[in-house]
């Protein structure tokens, strides 16, 4: 490889580089295991299609499963939790996604531009018991 | 050198590669759903690793249910009413539930007692084959409740020939105690235990906040709710005369049986929720408190204390003691409102 | 390495062209190992990194250019042009900049810078496109797939222009 002929000194090292680099990756590694290990609350999940709410729906209050059919996007919404059932798109990576739950990371198919979030609903506490 | 360091990164960066693998997959909430003690409990824990304690945990309410049901070869109860007045051998499991309502017994003037059982039965609330019994039939059984007549010594307890007993009123209380104590030991530091009327929560909400506990509006109880606590480490415990009945001629008779009377408790609450750090003591001071009435059961509270509760009357208002007025909260389209 | 006559320089550029499209259209053929959009492996990116280091960044960007069109048009959809567009350009963008300090030996950097850029461009589109903000969760996802994609195809493309330049392939 060639790299004796150019001015070295306006050049950043290679080991600059890969500590530079390093640290990038170790942070996004930190985020990302915040992501999905720190609970950040949630049970509304919030389903939009071309940047408009369609559903909004309190997942602890959902006692049967159900599916919601886009058109194209099948998500199924399950106590606490919410998913891609199928989806036309030729990825499919949306429904390998899996499960949402009280975590970040909001399901994304690029190409039929359907989002699926979970928010926590500011207004209305979650009941956590009923007692009577 | 360069080979080196080219090599290094690599190696680093599958290392990564390799541990946002690991971070994929894991529970936050685990729940396990019991029937026992006649009703649906629900156990709820929050961390992964949690579902072994909770098994664990059902488990003992299982076990607990086996023990002091009032019938059936393992329980302990049925050997006691069955012993003819002798003095019976008897664990904690036995004992702890029934000094707790024997001392709601002594304070509360006999507003929970656990030998109203044979007058319990004869309004058919055990075998569900409804009647109301005549005068004279509550009359005669009467006699035979008397909670003093229980004698507790440190390891036995006797009961007299011819009374029975149920620990019926405090039962699941006992069991949601022994269940978080069982959570609590296996490392679970957030969990809620919901047993039909009564709710034991254990810490705190996975992000620190306090829990929401709804209480059941009476009037309608499959649908709405008149407020929610919110609440630490406790226990919760309803106790309304809406949670069980029946209706003959009209008339609705409850399964709240004043031991005074023989007859449901017409004390003018329709339900009364207890707060308090012991579940026993809770479950026996709601079906207590609700014998007793809103003015004797505030007596009972400024007298004793140690727990809170909120009571409400026939006339949709609600009367919260001191330690709750800043936890509970009326929800707005209720139609309850605050006692003057 | 220069390419004097007109004609040669046209034949290498639809040479690295076709390759580049063959490793594209291959390469979509592989499922994603991670179920996140946006991430894969990105090994046209090897041939964009070969061509600017041995015949100049404008033709590089003339051949990332047909790629991506012939791309889009053998495997793709029209919004998956949106995306590829941006990515691209972001990404030549980046290259063209840092070239001056990264090449040679340090070119498996200039390749996370670039496909980095890649990445967070495709993502502003796409909240462009999906009218939501939620996409930029993906940021670390995106940017750590980036530093470990773009370090594997920055390597390769060193190693490629060594052998290029050892003589497998003469003026």
């Amino acid at each position: 490889m060639q790299n004796n002929n150019a001015g070295a000194s306006s050049r950043p090292s290679n080991k600059l580089l890969i500590i530079i680099i390093s640290a990038a990756a170790v942070i996004c590694t930190a985020v990302l295991l915040l992501f999905r290990f720190v609970p950040f609350g949630g049970n509304v999940a919030v389903i939009s299609q071309n940047g408009k709410e369609l559903y909004r729906i309190d997942l602890d209050k959902v006692s049967e499963a159900y599916t919601i059919d886009l058109g194209g996007n099948v998500v199924l919404v399950e106590n606490g939790a919410v998913s891609m059932q199928s989806a036309d798109c030729p990825d499919k990576l949306c429904v390998r996604q899996g499960k949402i739950k009280n975590g970040s990371h909001p399901i994304i198919c690029l190409p039929n531009r359907v989002e699926i979030k979970i928010e926590n609903d500011g207004e209305k506490d979650v009941t956590d018991a009923v007692v009577g | 050198m360069r080979k080196k360091l080219f090599r290094a990164a690599t190696l680093f960066i599958c290392h990564l590669l390799l541990l946002s693998l690991f971070s994929c997959g894991e529970d936050v909430k685990n729940t396990k759903t019991v029937f026992a003690m006649d009703t649906v409990m629900t156990l709820t824990a929050y961390g992964k690793d949690t579902s072994a304690a909770l098994d664990t945990a059902a488990k003992t309410i299982r076990e607990l249910d086996k023990k002091l049901s009032y019938s059936g070869k393992e329980s302990e109860v049925y050997k006691l009413n069955s012993s003819g007045g002798k003095p019976v051998k008897a664990d904690d499991d036995l004992l702890t539930p029934l000094k707790v309502s024997l001392d709601v017994s002594e304070k509360s003037g006999g507003a929970l007692d656990v030998t109203v059982f044979p007058v319990v039965k004869a309004w058919g609330f055990i075998s569900k084959e409804y009647t109301v019994p005549t005068d004279n039939k509550l009359a005669s059984l009467l006699k035979n409740v008397d909670w003093s007549s229980v004698k507790i010594s440190e390891d036995s307890v006797s009961v007299p020939e011819n009374a029975e007993i149920d620990l019926g009123a405090v039962a699941k209380g006992y069991a949601s105690e022994r269940a978080a104590e069982t959570l609590i030991s296996k490392g679970v530091k957030s969990a809620v235990i919901s047993l039909g009327g009564n709710v034991r929560t254990v810490g705190t909400k996975p992000d620190g906040s306090k829990w929401n506990v709804a209480v059941v509006d009476p009037t309608e109880p499959g649908t709405k709710t008149v407020g929610t606590l919110k609440l630490g480490e406790t226990s919760v415990v309803t106790s309304g005369g809406y949670q069980r009945y029946f209706e003959k001629n009209g008339k609705r008779y409850h399964h709240i049986i004043d031991p005074k009377t023989g007859r449901p408790a017409e004390s003018g609450l329709i339900s009364v929720t207890v707060v308090c750090d012991d579940g026993t003591y809770a479950d026996a001071l709601s079906t207590a408190l609700f014998v007793l009435g809103l003015d004797k059961a505030m007596e009972y509270y400024r007298e004793y204390g140690g727990f809170e509760a909120v009571f409400i009357t026939d006339d949709k208002k609600i009367t919260v003691t001191d330690g709750l007025v800043s936890a509970f909260t009326v929800s707005d389209d209720s139609g309850f409102e605050y006692a003057k | 390495m220069e390419i004097n006559s007109k004609l040669k320089r046209t034949a290498v550029d639809a040479l690295l062209t076709a390759l580049s499209l063959i490793i594209f259209i291959l390469e979509a053929q592989i499922p994603s190992p991670v179920p996140v959009p946006g991430i894969k492996l990105g090994l046209a990116n090897i041939i964009t990194l070969v061509a600017v280091s041995l015949i100049g960044k404008r033709d590089a960007g003339i051949i990332l250019l047909l790629r991506i069109i012939l791309g889009s048009v053998f495997a793709g959809t029209p919004v998956s042009f949106i995306y590829s567009m941006a990515g691209g350009i972001c990404c030549y963008l980046v290259i063209c900049l840092f070239y001056r300090f990264l090449n040679g030996n340090r070119l498996w950097a200039l390749s996370v810078f670039g496909a980095a850029a890649h990445n967070l461009g495709q993502l502003v589109v796409a909240s462009f496109i999906m009218g939501s903000t939620a996409v930029f969760w993906y940021i670390p996802a995106l940017l750590l797939s980036a530093i470990i994609t773009g370090t594997f195809t920055g390597l390769c493309a060193c190693f490629t222009i060594n052998r290029i330049k050892k003589g497998v392939i003469r003026k």
